[in-house]
């Protein structure tokens, strides 16, 4: 019988980074997926990033995964969001060439040392004395895994709905399985069920673009990658609409054919993603919507409307489509669809995504109930890492809250799991000024390099960036302008007539009307290259807000370094409340930090909690006998 | 995370405090904890016989002897008792001393053992030793916690009814308030391309700036409460000989049951406990201003401003058997922003004061006559300043802030919020608001108990139209 290190069950974003991952650490590692043609595939929206999610994908390129390359290589619309705040909440995105994507990624796993492919269908889990140790396939072979990462989207008992009628299936045209989801049940693993949807695609030439405004990517656009010096690739503009009162008056007539309002819907929808039924309803005075024209890629037709996603009859579908600026004549070529699908509720796993229940078995990606490519590929990197890391004997892997936006979404699921599809926003941060788009190699990259995902050249790169930042900002901060004949002149080119007292260049900095390039060329210094020079205004210019931050995060660490035994037998504790016990017994945190997080224990919990695991005593803490 | 344990310090440290609670018990006792407990104990007590503590002294017996200062002189006579370790009540080696009552006497012997090399214990240390030692089980600290920190009958009744009723509503709605601007600040971060209408930065000042004023308004009655939970401090207040000692005398005779008189910490100020009702009274005698005939007219003023302003409620004594002098028409203008009650003292002696013209500039102030030598109108004082103190400025307010923990989370509540105000007025971005911004909810939640991240986003849900 076949036995590999890490066997990766899934084709999708998680599934991509988990096998990567895994292979990249020098395990033998086998990705099975029900159709290769589908790997990495986005069924979805044809874009990769965005405000949060932007982030993750750069804290992904950190630790030596593949998206953000990926998507710099296949992008056809690059742009920054939220260009007018600061740089903190700066989300970059970038339309994809769906098929150059998939393409490219698929390449880059057939090209991946120690990393094979199998076309198959996995129908059950084989698990011994709650350790995982390979799979059955659908014609009853088995293979071996010291770790197994499960990464099957929405396939588990998935269920697909336009109007009234459904059919099971995880995406459009591919069938769904039911057989894992059995298996998962007969392991006694919780199930959940969600609900997600897309809408429908139209044919590019029969939509009038003229009468729509345009919405060109970033002159300049920008990589997502540290290893990427400039995007080459032309870009291609996208176009804005908006929905009117028809289209509601239509929405409204035909309410008894969505799925959604007539109960046949049962899993629960994303409230960031809602349907265009959704927004009708729950905000009636809102007259128009925005849709998003969006190009699926430069070789097909095939227009992604965004922010009209919806499951009513197909004959509704055509008609509201029809109601739209620019749509009159659109022909659709697929359907907006609702699908439902089985999650296994993510408090059931530890940080490093390993399942409570069975040792060795990882979940990554929407089964842990999230949405999104990035936040899927995001977990699967974490838990390809553990899963590399089990199978050689190594510590776990665990980020945390206060070093990205992976800590924050994987601390989320664990500890408080999720009753809607999982999406990042930067409001999950507690520490968003620290975890910035634009400082992900220098949060991570020293982790990356640790885990053997990124090379000694890349690291080198990044600590020289960050030396040359350091001592720029050494610069700013001793070099003083004395305000006099000499210097009145080059002060007022930059518009600074008020100064009295001798100040530094990083006060002068500091000014919210100066910014680092104008600063060093009216004083005649070296500027520094775009991507350094950024960090050094940065780092001048938020210092004081930067700092509290980081005060508080630091603090925050003092709860995280307590970890808890995973057989800390709360019932045993006296004065812990029954629904306490029960809450910390369902989450079984790994640190303080992390129960203090679990909604409903207490600060005094905690503190008990933390007495307990100070204690000095013979008398050992409460601990549960080791299973098996 | 707020806790009633203390969470800092180190092990291994010797910690030493005054074990009995404040004002209360004839007898006072300091103890200290940890490995040099014994050592510490022998730098400052004689035994009787005049020899220090040998090496051979027996745990859990009792010596008496004296207590020395650095100069060697005798500070109070007093017990001693070594519990050994781990057989004390924090399992480590405890040393208890014994003294006659009084804080000043306390004090005293607590700062001998600091210079001895003990460090003063947080609040609920050696409760905290005696539960991470294995001593006791934690539902014991938190009787022994909640006792502590049970002052009187009325905090009892308040901290039960802290957070249910009409305070626990005014939080809650606070803290929603917040969440409201949080929320807006966040999902203009989050959805920059969902054409969602946001408040102008005018609007945002406005309601920033309401928050703010409810919070000042409920901190303005912090003070109110804390009498309930800590007592009242009273100043006595008048020129010299007006009768400010025997006032203090009468008002202690009455109550010798119930008072343990203590020396105040000040020395200038005499201070001693009494109770009226259910409310401890502090009552202080501006001793020190007595003993300096120029006093009033000079340092004194100084002297007397301070005590006032740490004083809950002043009351001011004049002599009816003199004409009203140019002592008292400055005590007038010390105290005129002062909670005050004035009396008449004397009334056993025959009437030389104008009563009119000290109505006149008392302007509203409560006037009571008394004889602090025959008692005479003793009984109307004393509700008169019950009533005072217990409703004070604050009578008509509902809700009162009575606990420190509620108190500070305000204050660090509406400092967060000033420095997001500032963040607007100066055209930052939302993240920066939003970060003092979420540092106020975190304040907030804290007493409210509630959790922002989850809150937020249903707020920014329910608010917005987000899906592009």
């Amino acid at each position: 019988m076949k036995q590999y290190d890490v066997i990766v069950i899934g084709g999708g974003h998680a599934g991509c980074e988990a096998a990567l991952a895994s292979a990249r650490m020098g395990s033998r590692t086998l990705m099975i997926t029900l159709d290769l043609e589908k790997i990495a595939l986005m069924p979805c929206n044809p874009a990769i990033g965005g405000v949060g999610k932007g982030h993750i994908v750069r804290e992904i390129d950190a630790l030596g995964g593949e998206m953000a390359k990926c998507i710099d290589r296949t992008g056809i619309q690059f742009r920054i969001l939220n260009r007018s705040k600061g740089p903190a909440v700066h989300g970059s995105r970038a339309q994809a060439d769906k098929e150059l994507y998939k393409n490219d990624m698929r390449r880059v796993l057939e090209n991946q040392d120690g990393l094979e492919l199998l076309c198959r269908e996995v129908n059950e889990l084989l698990i011994e004395d709650n350790i995982i140790r390979g799979v059955r396939m659908d014609d009853g072979s088995e293979l071996l895994a010291k770790s197994v990462v499960i990464t099957t989207g929405t396939f588990l008992n998935g269920k697909m709905h336009i109007g009234m009628k459904n059919s099971p299936g995880g995406r459009v045209g591919e069938k769904p399985s039911s057989h894992l989801s059995q298996s998962f049940l007969s392991i006694g693993f919780e199930l959940g069920r969600l609900k997600t949807g897309t809408p429908p695609r139209l044919a590019r030439d029969t939509i009038n673009f003229d009468v729509c405004e345009i919405q060109n990517g970033d002159p300049f656009p920008q990589p997502f990658s540290f290893s990427t010096d400039k995007i080459d690739r032309p870009q291609i503009p996208c176009y804005l609409t908006n929905t009117n009162e028809k289209t509601a008056q239509i929405i409204r007539d035909n309410m008894h054919l969505s799925p959604l309002y007539s109960g046949i819907i049962e899993g629960i929808g994303p409230r960031y993603c809602p349907s265009i039924e959704d927004k009708i309803v729950k905000f009636p005075d809102k007259n128009s919507h925005h849709i998003f024209l969006e190009p699926e890629g430069l070789n097909t037709d095939w227009i992604y409307p965004s922010g009209i996603s919806t499951s009513l009859a197909l004959e509704v579908q055509e008609k509201l489509i029809h109601s739209i600026l620019g749509l009159e004549e659109a022909k659709i070529v697929l359907p907006g669809y609702a699908v439902e699908y089985d999650f296994v509720p993510p408090t059931q796993l530890s940080a490093t995504l390993e399942t409570h229940r069975v040792k060795g078995l990882f979940h990554a990606g929407q089964i842990n109930g999230t949405s999104g490519y990035e936040e899927a590929a995001g977990q699967g990197l974490i838990a390809g890492i553990n899963a590399a890391l089990k199978a050689q004997n190594r510590p776990s892997f665990v980020l945390t809250r206060m070093e990205s936006y992976i800590g924050v979404m994987i601390d989320d699921l664990v500890t408080k799991g999720t009753e809607e599809p999982y999406r990042m926003f930067t409001s999950r941060a507690e520490y968003r000024l620290l975890l910035r788009q634009d400082n992900a190699d220098a949060r991570l990259m020293g982790k990356g390099l640790e885990l053997g995902l990124i090379d000694a050249d890349t690291y080198k790169r990044c600590t020289e960036k960050q030396a040359i930042v350091e001592k720029e900002i050494q610069r700013l901060t001793k070099t003083k302008v004395v305000p006099n004949q000499a210097t009145l002149p080059t002060l007022e080119k930059i518009g600074i007539d008020d100064l009295k007292t001798p100040t530094t260049l990083a006060g002068l900095l500091r000014r919210p009307e100066i910014n680092y390039v104008q600063l060093t060329q009216a004083f005649g210094d070296e500027t520094l290259p775009p991507l350094e020079g950024e960090q050094v205004e940065i780092q001048v210019k938020y210092e004081s807000f930067i700092l509290r931050q980081n005060q508080l995060a630091e603090k925050q660490k003092r709860l995280e370094n307590y970890h808890i035994p995973p057989n800390f037998a709360y019932d045993q504790v006296s004065g812990l409340s029954r629904e306490v016990v029960q809450k910390l017994q369902n989450v079984n945190p790994g640190t303080l930090g992390q129960a203090s997080r679990i909604s409903g224990v207490t600060p005094s919990a905690i503190t008990l909690l933390m007495l307990l695991l100070e204690r000095r005593t013979k008398e050992p803490i409460p601990l549960n006998k080791q299973a098996g | 995370m707020e806790s009633s344990i203390a969470t800092g310090g180190s092990p291994g440290d010797t910690i030493s405090a005054i074990a009995t609670p404040k004002g209360e018990g004839g007898l006072s006792v300091i103890r200290l904890s940890g490995p040099d407990a014994v050592t510490i104990a022998r730098a400052l007590f004689v035994k009787a016989n005049g020899k220090p503590l040998s090496e051979k002294m027996v745990p859990q017996k009792a010596y008496f002897g004296e207590l020395r200062s650095a100069e060697g002189t005798c500070i109070d006579e007093a017990i001693l008792t070594w519990f050994k370790a781990p057989k004390s009540y924090t399992a480590e080696d405890v040393v208890e001393i014994c003294v006659h009552g009084g804080q000043y006497v306390s004090l005293k012997v607590l700062q001998r053992t600091l210079e001895a090399g003990a460090r003063m214990a947080e609040p609920g240390e050696f409760t905290r030793r005696a539960f991470v030692n294995g001593r006791i089980d934690l539902s014991q600290a938190e009787a022994v916690i909640d006792v502590i920190h049970s002052a009187s009958d009325q905090a009892l009744k308040t901290a039960t009814a802290q957070l249910k009723g009409n305070l626990s509503k005014k939080l809650s709605d606070l803290y929603d308030d917040v969440l409201a601007v949080l929320s807006q600040l966040s999902a203009a971060i989050d959805f920059p391309e969902d054409d969602l209408k946001f408040v102008q930065q005018a609007e945002l000042l406005r309601k920033i700036g309401a928050i703010q004023s409810s919070i000042t308004q409920l901190l303005g009655t912090y003070r109110q409460g804390k009498i309930f939970r800590e007592g009242a401090r009273v100043l006595l207040i008048g020129k010299p000989n007006v009768g400010k000692s025997s006032l203090m005398n009468a008002l202690l005779d009455e109550e010798r049951a119930i008072v343990t008189p203590h020396s105040g910490t000040t020395r200038d100020l005499l201070e001693e406990s009494i109770r009226l009702r259910d409310i401890h009274i502090n009552l202080i005698d501006s001793a020190g201003l007595r003993d300096n005939p120029e006093a009033i007219e000079e340092i004194g003023i100084e002297r007397a401003r301070n005590a006032l302003k740490e004083a809950d409620l002043a009351v001011v004594l004049f002599d009816q058997s003199r004409p009203l002098d140019e002592s008292d028409r400055l005590l007038l203008c010390v105290v005129e922003n002062k909670v005050r009650i004035a009396v008449l003292n004397k009334t056993d002696l025959p009437a030389k004061l104008d009563h009119s013209d000290l109505k006149q500039r008392l302007a509203g102030t409560p006037l009571l006559s008394i004889s602090a030598k025959s008692l005479e109108g003793l009984e109307a004082l004393k509700d008169a300043i019950y009533e005072k103190v217990a409703k004070g400025e604050h009578a008509s307010e509902s809700i009162v802030i009575s606990r420190e923990r509620h108190r500070s989370a305000l204050a660090q509540t509406l400092e967060a919020l000033e420095r997001a105000r500032e963040s607007v007025e100066n055209q930052l971005s939302e993240e920066f608001v939003a970060v003092d911004v979420q540092m106020a909810m975190d304040h907030l939640g804290g007493i409210v108990g509630k959790n922002f991240d989850e809150d937020l986003l249903d707020q920014i849900f329910n608010e917005f139209c987000i899906g592009k």
